[in-house]
């Protein structure tokens, strides 16, 4: 059907576009390839449209990148799996060029093409391609075959298997490091579609080369090797043959290696299992715990919690807790706030004693230090230590801490603290929250930046959410109120909207009787900004007042604004006595 | 929602306008700039303005009940109006989600008055969605939302410093950029509030010693080379220049103290608010708090390190700066090819 | 997937590698222009970009401080015994894709011997470069041989080899397969690459390069001041890309790039009274441009852009700024007494007394 509608592409008109000087037109007409190829036909895409694209490929990246998406998802226009083979020159040459991410793209889309083709085809077509691209002369084409050894591996016969795990070994001792990394990096995807008898030999030699690359590029990639091998063999053999190369790798004189076991040091701990962890890798974690390279502690310390939580209680209070004391404070910035991300996860897994005894006092620094985004890190996560220490110990312990960041310097730490109110104050009771937290409530309607009065009012509609409108009626809208007359108009605005927000809230009589005349009150406000403000009011109060009050209060204070010399009151007052008029004729 | 509603929501999720909107809103746009005078009022006293414009308005509605569009504006801008309550903010270049973050802390427009010295466009990624969302605000708020001219609003040097580029980037073509330039020959280039604080981009001109002398000028055209509308916008103040000096940009001039001491005298102005020039700390006085200059563009050109600041004025012209950081990384959008800021490498 | 949890890591090759390419677009923004003439820097960039006046200012302003102080160097002339020897060799450490060996031999002052030291990554584009290009090979002579599968690039004057910097051991082998001769006077460059290194290395390096040469002049650029809010961004958005720069901590000012020499063995002896003097001099961007570079070039290249007479006073600022960012220091090793007139100031060597000279004398 869609086909009809399409316009006709003469195959003419895109080769002309194609090579149009505007790569914009290049790109959008490569884009536009799919519906090229549905008006082309089945047979003329396969004749006429691919082998132009094979022999046109010398563009702008951007074009190339393109191209070798669009093909990847081209086997319905070349008429389905049988043809899908006619696809692959055209990737294949893309998987030489020099631009990585067009290589890239390239092989992936060979992969998702290569992965519905027929067992036959893929040995008539597609393993030759690898084994051109691996035997290719520039290095560019054997870094892409690389990445096409586990689609071709599994239908191939006997015979081409062993040629292919020789070439994949041969990728491995390349002379180009670019070689050697795609190998590495490629190697578990590849591994897991080799025999397992082959695997314990051929694929752990490799692998052990890899590990012993003189580049630690190379070496860095062996590691995330190692998590994806160690799932493939059997626990012992993992053990044997994995667990020395990691604990190597955690002491290894490149940093950037160290980093990465950091990085996928939990994966490694799943790999080889809990004995192993306890014995082996607990030492190497606390090594990387402290070791000299700041990115390597920042990726260590990142993990603690979930480490943590693959060992027994006792043996994180004694390994790892200590580390964790020496982090808190940490000479780097970014340490600091790596653990303070995922410190408070170590509450649960700790259970409650250790917790107050030895991890509360960490909080407390970090809740106090220098660096706002570690302030904020720990903020964020209270509610999992609340679960824990109960309430009253956390609010004892820290909300003295909490109340010094209320007036923090950085605003979106404030921020923080104030969108953590409703949820502190829904644990602590209504008790707690007046004696300590009311008046901060109130100081945040007048903080300087507009982003924390908005919250503020926010928080109070919260509140009063939370404590019920009789509570508000006692400990919130006297205290609102009273601020409608502050002399700064800024802050004058911040109350009209409180009330807009606490109306809904505190329901139709409480309303008219206190919130309405303060609105009312506000609409001859000398500021123009206030007074369409008054009008937007004006308009969320309709639905929740009596109609007579609407009719009798609302309509003549919006009636004179709407004679207001300002455009925008004038603007606002009309909007809101339409919704009054609406409200009218429907009822 | 009318459209330009929904245009506003758009742009400020930074996603530009079409081809055909941009020219539609530029036309609106220009309607409404044309009126404006080359010395922006931003008034006060409030209350007597009221006054007095009520009186006005009942004059032109009651007794010749002439209620056109174009008559209405006229009565605005002559009589501009409202009140001194005012956020004045620097440079912004491009900066959108910085621009972004100046509005979290200012508070939005209309709720907030504001006043922009220029340089709304350049250097940045968004200088189109930067303007346009600014423009189109000033269509629906043109009492709430004063833009005046920097000299980064001229065909010549949105030609080197991206902002022409940019356009071409983002349309396929440069009439975005024809429209907005064009549009550019229409801000007013200066701004009085409430006849106590002139507000300029750049600063004073050799040529210039009375507002007057400002309001004589033809200003709908492109920034000239030289002349008293090039140095409004170029100039810049400096501690070492008595009298007048040449800057070392080509441009403009430098003026020392002794300059900005006898303009406020002779215009009975308090002080004057400026941009233009890149200060670390967001804000500056010079000359025993005769000028101020505001920067709002937080690590400018994502390479500088600096803070912004905007100048908040309330009822009774009491002065404060709010200093803010650059916007968070998780409140940028995640441009598809952002580019790295050039350093020499 | 490994590859992204690479890019996540504050340094990584690939991305110290993709600096020359920005280097290589930033130095063609600025012949373009016509900041300075290159006639081959555009067969190495793939995609042109035009840079912001600023940058090509900055270029232009590295540019031109190399090339005085190599020119200095290489018209530096002993006259011992009435015969002189001219015989001067470059070594230029994470050469990249420079072109300086050809524009010398087009200015007729190609040196005894030019080698180029790199990454394999790089020196296999380079020689992929240079033998697709028959400009460049004819520039090589007849005799070159150039192999991209090996990074390598062999010919009379100019050589080309792959070598990991940090693997002192092997330098030894490079530069002796390259054909220096190590008691020639050589002038080596590193710009903005030593930077990227670990301290240790970038040490090891300099003390390599002062035993190995006896008369040398080693030219370095690169970054400093990584603490004031400039610096601090240039760090975050250059680790940001994959860039960190390993060694500012431990160099971070002026002083401390002088330092870096004097304390890895760089000095030289005045023949006329045997005094040991130190010679290592450090000067910001700024000071280079404005008390270093030709004043008349500065002029001209001030006029260029069409808007440069509009320049505004905020990036002069930032252009401070920015320059007080990175600087040019440079020492000497001279024991054969040859170098007395090299120096950012030519009238007035800038003879500094050790103080363990002035303890001894």
């Amino acid at each position: 059907m869609s086909t009809m509608e399409e316009p006709l592409y003469p195959i003419a008109v895109l080769i002309d576009e194609l090579k149009n000087d505007d790569i914009q037109l290049r790109l959008n007409s490569i884009r536009r390839l799919s519906t090229i190829a549905r008006a082309l036909g089945e047979e003329r895409t396969r004749k006429e449209l691919i082998p132009f694209l094979s022999e046109n490929n010398d563009d702008d990246d951007e074009v190339l990148l393109a191209m070798a998406e669009e093909l990847g998802v081209f086997i319905p226009y070349v008429g389905g799996v049988e043809y899908a083979h006619v696809l692959l020159p055209p990737l294949e040459t893309l998987c030489t060029v020099e631009e990585t991410c067009v290589r890239d793209k390239a092989v992936e889309s060979l992969c998702r093409i290569g992965s519905q083709m027929r067992e036959t085809d893929l040995v008539d077509w597609f393993i030759p391609l690898v084994k051109r691209l691996a035997a290719g002369e520039w290095f560019t084409a054997r870094v892409s075959s690389c990445g096409l050894f586990h689609i071709a591996y599994p239908s191939a016969p006997d015979m081409l298997k062993t040629e292919l795990r020789s070439i994949y070994s041969q990728l491995c001792q390349d002379d180009m490091p670019m070689v050697r990394r795609s190998a590495a990096s490629n190697l578990g995807k590849f591994a897991a579609t080799v025999e397992p008898a082959h695997l314990k030999t051929d694929i752990m030699s490799i692998f052990e080369d890899l590990t012993q690359d003189d580049q630690d590029s190379v070496r860095l990639l062996a590691v995330e090797g190692c998590a994806a091998l160690g799932k493939l063999l059997e626990p012992q053999d993992c053990i044997a043959h994995i667990l020395p190369v990691i604990v190597n790798f955690s002491q290894d004189k490149s940093w950037r290696v160290r980093y990465m076991v950091a990085n996928q040091l939990y994966e490694l701990c799943e790999a080889v299992g809990p004995e192993p962890t306890r014995t082996d890798l607990v030492p190497a974690y606390v090594r990387l715990l402290r070791d000299n390279e700041a990115e390597v502690r920042i990726a260590a310390a990142g993990k603690v919690t979930k480490f943590c939580r693959i060992l027994s209680p006792e043996l994180a209070i004694q390994h790892i807790l200590p580390c964790v004391k020496e982090l808190s404070s940490d000479s780097s910035q970014h340490v600091r706030s790596a653990l303070a991300s995922v410190i408070m996860g170590m509450a649960p897994v700790l259970g409650k004693d250790a917790t107050i005894e030895q991890l509360l006092p960490i909080f407390l620094s970090l809740l106090k230090d220098e660096f706002p985004d570690v302030r904020l890190n720990i903020i964020s996560k209270l509610d999992q230590v609340n679960q824990v220490i109960g309430i009253d110990l956390l609010s004892q312990s820290l909300l003295p801490a909490i109340v010094e960041l209320a007036e923090d310097r950085h605003w979106r730490v404030r921020l923080a603290i104030i969108e953590y109110i409703p949820l502190l104050s829904s644990q602590l009771g209504v008790g707690f929250f007046d004696d300590k937290l009311g008046a901060l409530c109130m100081q945040w309607l007048q903080d300087k930046v507009y982003s924390i009065r908005d919250a503020a009012a926010n928080n109070l509609k919260r509140l009063a959410e939370e404590f019920g409108p009789e509570w508000a009626m006692q400990h919130i809208i006297p205290q609102v109120l009273e601020m409608s007359t502050n002399s700064h108009y800024l802050y004058r605005m911040t109350i009209l909207h409180a009330v807009s927000l606490l109306a809904p809230v505190m329901g139709s009589e409480i309303t008219c009787s206190k919130l309405l005349p303060v609105v009312i009150n506000a609409s001859k406000d000398r500021v123009p900004n206030i007074k369409f403000n008054v009008a937007k009011v004006l308009q969320s109060l309709i639905p929740i007042v009596d109609q007579s009050i609407a009719e009798k209060t609302i309509r003549p204070c919006l009636v004179e604004l709407s004679e207001d010399p300002d455009v925008d009151v004038r603007f606002f007052a009309n909007q809101a006595l339409q919704t009054i008029d609406s409200v009218m004729m429907s009822s | 929602m009318s459209d330009l509603d929904r245009q506003i929501e758009q742009l400020k999720k930074c996603e530009p306008l079409k081809e055909s909107e941009v020219k539609a809103l530029c036309l609106k746009a220009m309607e409404i700039l044309v009126e404006e005078s080359n010395v922006q009022r931003v008034d006060a006293p409030v209350t007597k303005i009221i006054l007095n414009k009520n009186l006005w308005v009942r004059m032109l509605f009651g007794a010749t009940n002439v209620s056109s569009r174009s008559a209405f504006s006229r009565l605005r801008l002559s009589l501009v109006p409202n009140d001194a309550i005012i956020l004045i903010c620097g440079d912004i270049h491009g900066q959108f989600y910085d621009m972004k973050e100046l509005f979290k802390v200012g508070g939005d427009c209309p709720k907030t008055n504001y006043l922009f010295l220029g340089d709304f466009v350049d250097r940045g990624f968004y200088s189109v969605e930067t303007f346009l969302l600014l423009l189109a605000l000033k269509v629906r708020y043109p009492d709430r939302i004063t833009l005046i001219r920097g000299n980064h609003e001229s065909r010549q040097i949105t030609q080197v410093y991206g902002f022409y580029d940019e356009c071409l980037r983002k349309y396929g073509s440069v009439n975005v950029w024809r429209y907005c330039t064009d549009i550019f020959d229409y801000l007013s280039l200066s701004a009085l509030i409430e006849n106590k604080v002139f507000s300029v981009h750049g600063g004073l001109s050799p040529a210039i010693s009375t507002l007057d002398q400002i309001r004589t000028i033809d200003r709908k055209q492109e920034v000239p080379h030289d002349g008293a509308m090039c140095d409004l916008l170029w100039s810049d103040p400096e501690d070492i220049v008595d009298g007048w000096g040449l800057s070392p940009r080509g441009a403009g001039f430098l003026f020392g103290g002794s300059v900005v001491t006898s303009f406020n005298h002779s215009n009975n102005i308090d002080y004057i608010c400026r941009a233009h020039q890149l200060v670390m700390e967001g804000y500056k006085w010079m000359f025993r708090n005769q000028i101020v200059t505001v920067w709002s563009a937080p690590n400018y050109c994502y390479r500088c390190g600096n803070v912004a600041a905007i100048l908040e004025l309330d009822e009774n012209l009491n002065k404060q700066f709010r200093v803010f950081d650059a916007a968070p990384p998780e409140s940028r959008g995640a441009p598809a090819k952002k580019p790295a800021p050039d350093y020499f490498l | 997937m490994a590859t992204e949890a690479v890019a996540d890591s504050h340094s990584n090759r690939a991305a110290v590698q993709a600096t020359n390419d920005d280097a290589s677009a930033s130095k063609l923004s600025c012949v373009k222009k016509g900041y300075m003439k290159d006639d081959y820097i555009h067969l190495f960039v793939r995609r042109p970009v035009r840079r912001s006046p600023i940058i090509n200012r900055g270029y232009f302003a590295r540019w031109a401080a190399l090339r005085k102080l190599l020119f200095q160097f290489l018209d530096c002339e002993l006259n011992i015994d009435g015969k002189s020897d001219s015989k001067k060799q470059i070594l230029s450490l994470g050469a990249g894709f420079d072109t300086m060996f050809f524009q010398l031999q087009d200015e007729g002052k190609t040196p005894f011997l030019y080698v180029e030291l790199d990454f394999k990554e790089v020196t296999s584009k380079k020689a992929a470069i240079i033998e697709t290009s028959s400009q460049l090979r004819e520039k090589l002579g007849s005799t070159a041989s150039i192999s991209p599968e090996k990074g390598e690039v062999l010919s009379d004057h100019y050589k080309l080899l792959p070598v990991d910097l940090r693997d002192i051991q092997k330098l030894d082998d490079v530069i002796a397969s390259a054909g220096m001769d190590p008691s020639l006077p050589t002038f080596i460059i590193a710009e903005c690459v030593l930077i990227y290194l670990d301290p240790e290395s970038t040490r090891a390096i300099v003390v390599w390069a002062s035993k190995t040469f006896s008369t040398a002049a080693f030219f370095l650029y690169e970054q400093i001041h990584p603490d004031d809010a400039f610096g601090q961004q240039m760090i975050r958005n250059l680790e940001s890309r994959g860039c960190a720069l390993l060694g500012i901590y431990d160099t971070p000012t002026l002083l401390a790039k002088e330092k870096l020499f004097l304390d890895q063995g760089w000095q030289y002896f005045l023949v006329t009274n045997n005094a040991r003097y130190q010679k290592a001099v450090a000067w910001d961007m700024l000071r280079v441009y404005t008390d270093f570079i030709d004043a008349k070039e500065r002029r001209r290249i001030e006029r260029l852009e069409l808007f440069d007479e509009f320049e505004e006073w905020h990036m002069m600022q930032a252009s401070q700024i920015f320059h007080e960012h990175y600087c040019v220091a440079y020492a000497i090793n001279d024991a054969m007494g040859l170098l007395g007139n090299f120096g950012f100031t030519k009238t007035q060597p800038d003879l500094i007394k050790s103080p363990s000279a002035v303890a001894s004398a």
